[in-house]
């Protein structure tokens, strides 16, 4: 499959997007894991040349963004309404 | 009707109202529980006599971890539209889930390198060391007759030799050392020509290869010494080849599936993490503790258990004082660094008591924040009750406890 | 109340859609007047509160921050470094800012004229 570069631009845009999504996770450790998760991966994939290693990384980096919406929402549907410890 | 219209009062309630009165959730518990039960009380609940105000941080990830995300996002579907028998050969339901389930065949195989085939779904560990301890014998009860195991075994796997020595099988239980691991000249030295299966415990104390699953490579052909020496089964033949009976259930099926994809993907970053966070937390403690024992191998360890003592601690009070950190016990087999048993008995300590241990078990969702939190937490506690002992009192001031005659109570 | 809600609303949907072409830093005039209520942060908060975020992001070396610096060039970050600094202004200043704008924020100047600027920063 043919697969048109990726842009600088949208690679940030994606890596805003996912940042913006861990925001959104109610539970302290998952929403902390997965604002560490991106970052990580974003720093471990930043010499990444090949272009279609870089379209694979964006291409799983857009999935784990889709995952991520729909799990922020179901995550707060059953929010515990007591915090932990560690936000208290 | 009535109560269906009470229950949507109650339910509108319940959204409307920030602080439903007590007498009103009395009332309205059990209907609240049904409709949504994801509601609990305001700021603070009353559980087992405790009231507890905010979730403790947790740290008992080898008694159970919290589901990934990415793992709930796969197995939804199969709870939503996606329901079918993965048995049911007559429709499109039953396709989808049946092909759900060989996907999920396929990705725990690929996780520990073994075949799709040699991939049987369980109910879970009791069941799966019960088919391969006895399954695997019996299958070869022509050629082989002889079972290796440890002595620290997990005890279905122990019941199940039990059963096949009574059968007129060979075992042979391997000593472990101090720390709890096999000595793999021993283990090498004890498989003969009829041995048809080693069954080891993977990670130490309390846990199984369901446990490891995931957290340390493991390769079938290494890990079970049956594909080496014996041969293992390569074809089972059937619904989940006819070694079970049972619908085999899609959406947990699914959930592994996605569990084991993600943990080879994530293995090496997991354990590099979760290493350092054990080094973190034992530092901080050892940085402002003495006495402080790790039970069980240090180096050749799985990372995410850290099973710690503290001389002239009870384990048992440490566990009660550390009330904003979930954390099980577990079991101190190194009493040699700690004081002599016959101290604590004659303390009128129950030698099980005097054996507790703290076992703190760090996830892939563990913090920094919460490592730092728990040492502190941790430190505090054990100051405190190193304050009230007596024992380490005498110690400070240079009295050898072992020379001290007790009375006997 | 309600009335100031509804002309935060519209501002807010003016500054996303008029966009940065005349001034990247803000479509001042009229909106700088309608917003300019008591309670809106001074410059001089905005500043303070922009440089100690960004003092206290890790890699940044607190000692060379100053209103001046540019982020990459000046503090030796890079461009995955200015996404999470104006992400923390965000948090910071309770802020949603869009794409296009975070973007253009590099440095320290732009991001306490652009955050004095939102009418909704706090």
């Amino acid at each position: 499959m043919a697969s048109a570069a990726i842009s600088r631009g949208e690679i940030l845009h994606l890596y805003r997007s996912l940042l913006r999504t861990a925001r959104q996770f109610c539970d302290y450790n998952i929403r902390e894991y997965t604002k560490r998760r991106t970052i990580d991966a974003f720093r471990q994939n930043q010499n990444l040349t090949d272009s279609s290693a870089i379209s694979a990384a964006y291409s799983d980096g857009k999935s784990q963004l889709d995952v991520a919406k729909r799990q922020a929402i179901v995550y707060s549907l059953y929010a515990p309404t007591i915090k932990s410890v560690m936000e208290a | 009707m009535a109560t269906s219209k009470l229950l949507v009062s109650t339910l509108r309630k319940s959204l409307n109202s920030p602080s439903p009165s007590s007498s009103f959730r009395r009332f309205s518990t059990a209907a609240a529980e049904a409709v949504a039960p994801a509601s609990e009380p305001e700021d603070s609940l009353n559980i087992k006599g405790v009231k507890i105000s905010a979730r403790p941080l947790y740290l008992d990830m080898q008694s159970a971890s919290p589901v990934d995300p990415r793992v709930l996002d796969a197995m939804l579907p199969y709870y939503l539209a996606r329901y079918g028998n993965p048995h049911s050969r007559t429709h499109l339901y039953g396709w989808e889930s049946d092909q759900a389930v060989e996907t999920a065949r396929s990705q725990v195989a690929d996780l520990i390198g073994a075949s799709p085939k040699e991939i049987v779904f369980t109910s879970g560990a009791t069941e799966s060391n019960n088919i391969s301890v006895k399954g695997v014998m019996k299958f070869y009860k022509e050629k082989k007759k002889h079972v290796v195991t440890t002595q620290t075994e997990h005890k279905c796997v122990l019941d199940s030799c039990r059963h096949l020595q009574q059968e007129g099988f060979d075992v042979t239980y391997l000593p472990v050392g101090n720390d709890g691991i096999v000595d793999l000249e021993k283990l090498k030295g004890s498989i003969r020509r009829d041995t048809g299966l080693v069954s080891e415990l993977n990670v130490s104390f309390h846990t199984d290869a369901a446990q490891a699953l995931g957290k340390i490579p493991i390769d079938v052909d290494k890990w079970n010494a049956a594909k080496d020496k014996g041969g293992a089964p390569n074809e089972w033949g059937g619904q989940e080849r006819g070694i079970r009976s049972g619908t085999v259930p899609t959406p947990l099926v699914v959930g592994m599936g996605a569990a084991c994809e993600l943990a080879k993907k994530e293995m090496d970053y997991d354990d590099k993490r979760i290493r350092a966070l054990q080094e973190r937390l034992l530092n901080g403690v050892r940085a402002k503790l003495d006495g402080v024992v790790v039970n069980g191998s240090v180096e050749r360890r799985y990372a995410g258990n850290l099973n710690l003592s503290f001389a002239y601690v009870e384990g048992e009070s440490l566990l009660m004082g550390l009330k904003d950190v979930a954390v099980s016990s577990g079991s101190a087999c190194t009493s040699a660094s700690l004081e002599p048993s016959y101290v604590l008995r004659a303390l009128g300590v129950d030698e099980d008591m005097a054996h507790i241990s703290i076992r703190f078990g760090i996830g892939r969702f563990t913090t920094e924040e919460e490592i730092d939190r728990a040492t502190e937490l941790t430190v505090q506690q054990v100051e405190k009750l190193r304050e009230m002992s007596p024992l380490y009192e005498m110690a400070k001031e240079g009295i050898d406890i072992k020379q001290i005659q007790w009375a006997q109570h | 109340m309600a009335l100031r809600a509804a002309v935060l609303r519209h501002v807010r949907v003016a500054v996303q859609t008029r966009g940065l072409e005349s001034n990247p830093w803000f479509p001042s005039g009229s909106i700088r007047l309608m917003s300019s209520h008591d309670d809106h942060l001074t410059k001089e908060e905005v500043a303070d509160r922009v440089l100690s975020v960004i003092k206290s992001f890790p890699k940044v070396d607190p000692s060379r921050v100053t209103p001046e610096v540019h982020f990459q060039k000046d503090l030796g970050l890079d461009s995955l470094d200015n996404v999470e600094i104006v992400m923390a202004l965000e948090e910071e200043f309770k802020l949603e800012i869009p794409d296009k704008e975070a973007d253009k924020i590099d440095s320290c100047n732009l991001a306490i004229e652009y955050i004095h600027n939102h009418p909704l920063s706090s």
